[in-house]
């Protein structure tokens, strides 16, 4: 008797119908419509072996082909990431038609392809942004391992994840001369040189040190024969091509030494970096990067393993500390987030065996009005619905996105949620209502018949719902409708008759999340990507903004009456359970840089002025500005020898990640399971910071700005004094 | 006049060929200073312009006109309009400080952000400067009597909010001075370019950087808190034919014109903003109703006279934009 078998299934999310479907016709940063190399992430509800995935698997349609993959110690888990490439001869000229394809290779694929002969599994894929075209290399082969060092050591491995990686840089050279300590890079954008991957290319240490020889210490002859700069095609922005680049700066932080000046300790650094593609930090929608981050931590998590087999001494417990300065508003904010997830399941699983920690910052929207929450006594005092303003900026030239998230156990047929344009919009309806809830849909917010928004309905992974609202762009090119710009409102009316939930200890000692929670998406022109984005904010008359004293308000205003809420803003990225979360201070003022993003204080029982802290906080603190006046704090450009000061979480995040490597060099071999540990070991380190709560420093502050960065700095100034300074005698 | 005797006593004769100077000849325009020219060249631009406010409670109109051929029909804004072109300003109040800079300077002309469009070196190219002055003379003076006309509020009469970054001028709202000269420099700019022909390095690139300059130029006024959106659509209006009749008698050719009536009061028209995609939907019309609450009608108009004082300063500012072609 046959067994039927079970097929994949597309995820169909809001975000992926919106750019690929719906709004295609509107601008999506960093999107490549040139390439039919769609990349994606397969989900199951069950964990499966990962060293049971294939390199690759055959539809009709096409050929899904999946990246290095880290399967040590029989590593189970429920997400792998793939690349879907089309036949030759498939009619993929639109968008849709492309998606199409890759809907029918999905529904082709059995489930025991993906994640082995789990029973019962449901498997679905999420569809991210294409891969550029020229990037792909369908027929690789993975490097092959090194050979075992003669001398062993105990070694610790630091790990990035960013754009921009400035991999021939001297700040990354040994001290004892003997190359660069960069002993893998995964540059996900570049073509050429170097080993082939599935997508981009990987320089090893013997690569990089090969090129840096080859191109007489060139740096930007070497990332031109990468080709990660130096043109060639103009729709491709190349982070590499700047003096100054967000990974150039992170990765110093990290992990650079001024040459000549190097702690010797830090050869015992081993460095494996993952260069992002440039559009991963253009997109404004938070999902086209999920494949290309997830992959970065595969990859890193092997190559740890090579480097492992070939410096340190059998069995050693091998630290490894990955830094990733990324973030997004958006996520349920309780670890059920698909990169939330898939981390910590890597992160468990190898801190089984050695200590592992990744870092990532809090964010930087903590004064933006992007968060808000309606619980029980805001629907308890409304006479009708309650009302919460949305505000679309004009001239925004990326889509909008806002996510709505419901407690546990209430779904939207309790809370029904209303999006209502602004007033002389001329909207083909006064209000526009969710779609029913189901697994997942779509509903269009129409002008004239032309679809300029989008609502969905969706149950997600962890049995919560949501609602996402995707808005176009306000400012648009010939033959496309923007959205109107100006006050939209979200109205929602209660249908329950039980009080909504609020934030609640359950016996387990965790922290339930509470109210009806609204996130706006990040939308920002980074990096002068020239994008023109914009980011939309809430408006709520009952949220100050201002404190007495005249100053911006830092605080929330009453729970009572206030939908707006700048505690809570915590990137959702950070909110996994082995993540460790950074803040970011003033150096001068031992206080938040009043950017940096906070987890949840929520009123017990709704009203009561008690607050408590309610799901993922800040752990701990680093300088991410040095004063009022000196904003930002000294790294490293693209080349050698150039230095900015750069803002933002996204630069204490890596202090921390430095501080972690340090102790490890300190106290090779500690057993370090819980998050906990690594934050006592570097407070035996670093010294108690200043007290838990508002002032959202979280336990611990790292004291010292840049470790052994700051005795760098002062080396630096020196060397720059000297090198200008002309002897009268001498030049006489 | 201790040196006066070193040329003696005697009588002169007459000068020689030429000595009598040719009478109403445009070449006299090289004689005389900027000043002279500006005031020549404005009433030959005056005598054929007219603005006529037609007097009615329902549909007051009012209508501009060059040598006797409307180009422009506008009726007045109620306040129900403004009402809700009031928020859209207050909704660009966020970009304040993305464009202060730029704002401040543009009270004080415009020129200057054209010029780079065109690698315009002030020391060399006087003549296309004195005619990029000239259009926004012209344009401005073109749009004072639309504005006395269709007296309407300014922003900050509506909404003491708005405290706008620059002084509120006296006149009226709509339609935007600067959004008229905006559009006339930038027409006039591409016709330059377009008939410099295809010699021009990168010309549809410049074309489009022009346009988007004036689009700004007159966004910019939003942002600073004194014009209404509808305000910079007018002005459009204007600048734009304002700017065919400058490059039309700069070459003694036929005006290529493109007459727009606009209702701000159409109920797509009073909530609609002025993105640059509306602004390129002016400059090349591909439809006979262009944005909501416009229509429009291509007139082609003839020069009063077939020798324009016009020509001197448009050839001179020709050679000025040589440098752009490839040739040279």
């Amino acid at each position: 008797m046959s067994v039927q078998v079970p097929y994949a299934r597309c995820a169909q999310g809001p975000y992926e119908n919106w750019v690929h479907g719906l709004g295609q016709a509107y601008a999506h940063p960093g999107l490549d419509r040139a390439s039919d190399v769609l990349s994606c992430v397969f989900e199951a509800d069950d964990p499966f072996a990962i060293g049971d995935v294939p390199g690759h698997w055959s539809t009709g349609q096409g050929t899904f082909r999946t990246p290095v993959l880290w399967s040590a110690n029989g590593f189970r888990s429920r997400f792998v990431p793939a690349l879907f490439c089309e036949r030759d001869d498939a009619p993929s000229d639109t968008p849709a038609q492309g998606l199409k394809l890759f809907a029918d290779a999905v529904n082709e694929t059995p489930v025991p392809t993906v994640a082995g002969q789990a029973a019962g599994s449901e498997v679905v894929a999420h569809v991210n942004y294409p891969v550029r075209a020229p990037t792909l290399c369908a027929d690789w082969s993975d490097s092959a391992a090194p050979d075992p060092a003669p001398q062993q050591d105990a070694i610790v491995i630091v790990a990035i994840v960013d754009d921009g990686i400035p991999f021939a840089h001297r700040n990354f050279i040994a001290a004892s001369g003997r190359g660069t300590r960069i002993e893998y890079c995964w540059s996900q954008s570049a073509t050429k040189a170097g080993q082939p991957m599935l997508f981009g290319r990987e320089y090893d240490k013997a690569a990089i040190d090969a090129l840096y020889r080859r191109h007489g210490g060139d740096e930007g002859a070497v990332y031109q024969a990468a080709g990660l700069a130096g043109g060639g095609d103009p729709t491709v922005r190349f982070p590499l091509d700047r003096m100054f680049s967000h990974g150039a700066h992170v990765l110093d932080s990290l992990a650079g030494q001024t040459p000549g000046h190097g702690d010797p300790r830090q050869d015992r650094v081993q460095i494996i970096a993952v260069d992002l593609p440039a559009m991963a930090s253009a997109d404004t929608s938070g999902f086209g990067k999920d494949m290309f981050v997830l992959s970065a931590m595969h990859y890193i998590f092997d190559r740890a393993e090579r480097i492992a087999a070939a410096y340190a001494a059998p069995g050693a417990r091998v630290p490894l500390v990955i830094n990733l300065s990324y973030g997004h508003s958006s996520g349920p904010h309780d670890g059920n987030g698909l990169v939330e997830a898939a981390f910590d399941e890597m992160i468990a699983a190898r801190r089984a065996h050695h200590p592992t920690a990744v870092v990532l910052p809090s964010g930087n929207m903590f004064m933006q009005s992007i968060h808000a929450v309606m619980t029980e006594p805001h629907f308890a005092q409304a006479t009708g619905p309650v009302a919460l303003d949305w505000f679309l900026p004009p001239d925004d030239r990326t889509s909008s996105f806002l996510e709505i998230w419901f407690p546990d156990g209430v779904n939207p047929d309790d809370l029904r949620v209303e999006l209502v344009p602004p007033a002389h919009a001329r909207l083909d309806q006064y209000a526009f209502a969710f779609p029913a809830a189901q697994t997942v849909a779509h509903a269009p917010v129409t002008k004239g018949g032309a679809p300029i928004g989008q609502l969905s309905t969706e149950r997600c992974r962890g049995g919560r719902w949501r609602h996402v609202v995707a808005l176009a762009p306000t400012d648009v090119g010939q033959d496309q409708t923007p959205a109107p710009a100006g006050r939209w409102t979200l109205r929602v009316t209660k249908r329950m008759a039980d009080p909504v939930p609020g934030y609640a200890t359950d016996p387990t000692q965790q922290i339930k999340a509470g109210g009806l929670q609204f996130w706006i998406q990040r939308d920002e022109d980074f990096a002068a990507s020239g994008s023109g984005a914009r980011q939309s904010y809430f408006i709520d008359p009952h949220n100050a903004l201002y404190a007495d004293d005249g100053r911006l308000a830092e605080m929330d205003s009453g729970p009572g009456a206030a939908l707006v809420r700048r505690f809570g803003t915590m990137s959702g990225m950070a909110t996994g359970a082995h993540v460790l979360r950074v803040g970011g201070y003033d150096e001068m003022t031992l206080r938040a840089a009043r950017y940096s993003c906070a987890g949840a204080l929520r009123a017990k029982d709704g009203a009561s002025p008690e607050v408590m802290p309610a799901g993922a906080q800040v752990q701990l603190s680093a300088v991410s500005e040095r004063s009022v006046t000196q904003p930002g704090i000294v790294g490293a450009g693209t080349r050698s020898g150039t230095y900015i000061a750069q803002s933002g979480t996204s630069s204490a995040a890596p202090q921390v990640a430095r501080a972690l490597v340090d102790m490890f060099l300190d106290t090779p071999s500690s057993a370090m399971t819980t998050v906990a540990d690594y934050l006592d070991k570097l407070d035996v380190q670093t010294g108690t910071g200043d007290p838990k709560g508002p002032d959202r420093l979280g336990h611990y502050v790292l004291r010292q700005p840049r470790q052994s960065g700051a005795a760098d700095e002062q080396v630096r100034i020196d060397l720059m004094v000297q090198a200008r300074s002309v002897d009268p005698v001498a030049g006489a | 006049m201790a040196l006066v005797h070193l040329a003696g006593t005697d009588d002169y004769p007459p000068l020689g060929a030429g000595g009598t100077l040719d009478p109403n000849a445009t070449t006299h325009m090289g004689r005389y200073g900027q000043d002279v020219r500006a005031t020549l060249l404005t009433m030959e631009f005056l005598e054929a312009f007219k603005a006529v406010y037609t007097s009615d409670p329902d549909a007051g109109c009012v209508a501009l006109s060059w040598a006797g051929t409307d180009f422009a029909r506008f009726v007045p804004a109620t306040a129900t309009t403004l009402s809700t072109q009031v928020n859209l300003v207050r909704y660009y109040m966020d970009q304040r400080g993305d464009r202060a800079s730029e704002i401040i300077t543009q009270t004080g002309g415009i020129t200057q952000f054209f010029a780079p469009v065109l690698g315009v070196p002030a020391s060399r190219s006087t003549h296309l400067i004195e005619l990029m002055l000239l259009v926004q003379h012209l344009a401005g003076m073109a749009s004072m009597p639309a504005k006395h006309a269709l007296a309407c509020r300014r922003p900050d009469e509506l909404d003491s909010r708005l405290v706008p970054l620059v002084p509120t001028p006296s006149h009226g709202s709509m339609p935007s001075g600067h959004a008229t000269q905006a559009a006339a420099v930038s027409t006039v700019l591409v016709a330059l370019l377009d008939a410099a022909g295809q010699g021009v390095s990168h010309l549809s690139e410049r074309r489009a950087m022009i346009r988007a300059t004036g689009h700004r130029v007159a966004v910019n006024r939003t942002v600073a808190g004194v014009h209404y959106p509808i305000d910079s659509a007018a002005g459009f209006m204007i600048g734009i034919n304002v700017g065919r009749i400058i490059a039309a008698l700069g070459q003694n050719a036929k005006a290529e014109l493109t007459c727009f009536s606009f209702d701000p009061n159409d109920a797509e028209a009073r909530s609609a903003d002025f993105i640059l995609r509306d602004a390129m939907a002016l400059f090349e019309p591909a439809s006979a109703t262009p944005l909501p609450g416009v229509t429009m009608q291509r007139e082609t108009v003839g020069m009063p006279s077939d020798d324009s004082k016009f020509a001197w300063l448009w050839s001179r500012a020709q050679d000025d934009i040589k440098h752009l072609l490839a040739s040279a």
